[in-house]
């Protein structure tokens, strides 16, 4: 009979456990505040009156008088968390480069957003990676090539060390999907080419510490002029809207 | 000017301020960015012909000293989900400056570690502004790495959002349409509902949704979910989340009649619409059958293990 329950027991338990979700928008980090004001920098300040801050819905009256109306943080959230973020180090050394011998380094990303709904980080490259004189350049990755040939929105394998070129991984948190594992790279838009920056992170919840690793891979042909090779990249983190 | 000329002139602009901005502080070895940023987001309405200052409190939580330029750039939505792209143009008849003392727009100023700093935003709207929506972004860049033979420097950038309305009533109209809203059609007695909401603003300024989804069974059992009220912004989509899931039930059974209802601001215009979906405890039915399977084969052994017990 003991073996009859639990085995009854089990199948329930097994087929009846309830799956678990990530919180929307609920954790100890904060609390919903309809209608308060989160005022974390001072008030605003008029050349004209010298009346403060209002927030929320304002008479029109008032508005006439004030001649402004302002609410500063996200007027429904009371967090804990400031909008933050790390970049660890702002130089990435590849050294003496060896043909056919690909370069890797890294550095993390790492946001903290709480006082918003979510957020993003952007990345954008100067140019390609160019010696100082600019007459010569490492182009940007196009990976394996054939089926696994990637783009600036598109991550693609790159075990190939007859393909050269410069590009990126990502691993951790928010990151784009397209990054299926530490094999996947991709090349990062150009400001010199116009070109969209790329979002690296990207998140609609709060959350702490959400942190990436990026890993950037060169790697070039035996033809490639011998010289300096450099670029910049610009990592921008905004909050959602 | 020739359209075109005008188009390449703003393009070079904007690449100027922008290498200016990136370029404009010395460059510094083995140092990380860590910095954070106090309002992440600041709505204005604002008269014509009227100034305000904010104060924007600037820390830096990095181990060393980080040199920083601030800069503002307009930005148009990207995608349905709050993202951001930065645009050439500037607004016209609107003036943004620096009130600090010792600080001007485009100036590199050194913030030490573990220090933090007001950066004081004067924004002076011109009696001839047009009566719009601006969008910003108030920008806090890194100086560039250096120190390499052959690699990136990066520069960390962080933003915080500024949402500026021109209006001299203060009630610019507005007007939106719920583009699509739907459930799935059937789900599992024991899992949540999801919801997917997608919010057109067809007006001249941004609004916030204020209100829920209301779910009801026929058999009474009623629950509803807030709206997360995130801005969308002038003739853009957005979808919508709700701020919270954890009101759903445990079990639901049975048809459920779903209405989203919302106004685009305090006693304004509501949006609503319906859609329905069914639960069906389909695992628990599975649990069920398998658990009466096992009974029986339990149930045919223990008659056939002593018939064999008593041939022996």
């Amino acid at each position: 009979m003991r073996k009859k329950i639990f085995i009854i027991l089990l199948v329930f338990i097994f087929l009846n456990s309830r799956p678990s979700y990530a919180e929307n928008l609920s954790s100890d980090n904060y609390k919903i505040q309809m209608g308060n004001l989160n005022m974390g920098a001072g008030l605003p300040t008029s050349t004209s009156y010298n009346l403060g801050l209002t927030g929320g819905q304002t008479a029109p009256g008032l508005y006439s008088y004030n001649g402004y109306k302002v609410m500063a943080g996200f007027w429904y959230l009371k967090t804990i968390i400031p909008f933050a973020f790390t970049l660890s180090d702002l130089t990435i050394d590849f050294g003496t480069l060896v043909p056919g011998t690909p370069a890797t380094a890294q550095n993390n990303l790492s946001v903290s957003a709480g006082g918003a709904g979510g957020y993003q980080v952007t990345a954008i490259e100067s140019d390609a990676l160019k010696t100082i004189a600019g007459t010569s350049n490492i182009t940007d990755t196009t990976c394996n090539g054939g089926g696994s040939t990637c783009n600036e929105t598109t991550a693609a394998l790159w075990t190939d060390n007859t393909k050269y070129g410069f590009g990126y991984n990502l691993v951790g948190h928010d990151i784009p999907a397209t990054f299926v594992n530490s094999t996947y790279f991709r090349p990062f838009p150009s400001l010199a080419a116009s070109e969209t920056a790329a979002t690296v992170m990207e998140s609609t919840q709060v959350g702490r510490d959400r942190m990436a690793t990026v890993t950037y891979k060169v790697n070039i042909s035996g033809s490639q002029a011998a010289g300096d090779y450099r670029n910049y990249i610009v990592f921008v983190a905004t909050p959602k809207y | 000017m020739k359209p075109f000329r005008l188009k390449l002139l703003v393009i070079l602009l904007f690449f100027f301020s922008f290498s200016v901005f990136v370029f404009n502080s010395h460059p510094v070895s083995g140092q990380t960015f860590s910095l954070s940023l106090w309002p992440p987001i600041l709505e204005l309405m604002i008269q014509p012909g009227k100034t305000i200052t904010q104060n924007y409190q600037i820390a830096n939580l990095s181990d060393n000293p980080i040199q920083i330029t601030c800069q503002l750039l307009t930005f148009a939505p990207l995608g349905e989900k709050g993202n951001v792209k930065f645009l050439t143009e500037l607004p016209q008849n609107i003036f943004f400056t620096l009130d600090n003392k010792d600080l001007k727009m485009g100036q590199a100023f050194t913030l030490d570690a573990g220090k933090k700093k007001d950066v004081v935003l004067k924004i002076q709207v011109s009696e001839k502004a047009i009566e719009d929506d601006y969008y910003l972004t108030f920008l806090f860049a890194s100086q560039t790495g250096s120190g390499i033979t052959t690699g990136t420097s990066q520069t960390g950038v962080i933003g915080s959002h500024l949402l500026l309305t021109v209006s001299e009533d203060g009630q610019p109209p507005k007007k939106g349409e719920i583009i699509s809203f739907r459930t799935k059609k059937v789900i599992d007695s024991l899992e949540r509902p999801t919801f997917f909401l997608k919010v057109m603003n067809r007006s001249r300024t941004f609004f916030k949704p204020q209100g829920q989804i209301q779910v009801q069974g026929m058999l009474g059992q009623k629950f509803s979910l807030p709206l997360r009220p995130d801005n969308v912004l002038a003739n853009s989509q957005r979808e919508i989340l709700t701020a919270t899931d954890s009101a759903s039930p445990k079990f639901l059974l049975g048809p459920y009649r779903v209405t989203v209802e919302f106004a685009l601001e305090e006693n304004g215009p509501t949006l609503k619409k319906t859609a329905t979906f069914f639960a069906i405890p389909a695992k628990a039915l599975i649990a069920i059958i398998i658990s009466l399977i096992l009974l029986g084969i339990i149930k045919s052994k223990e008659k056939f293990l002593p018939r064999r017990r008593n041939h022996s």
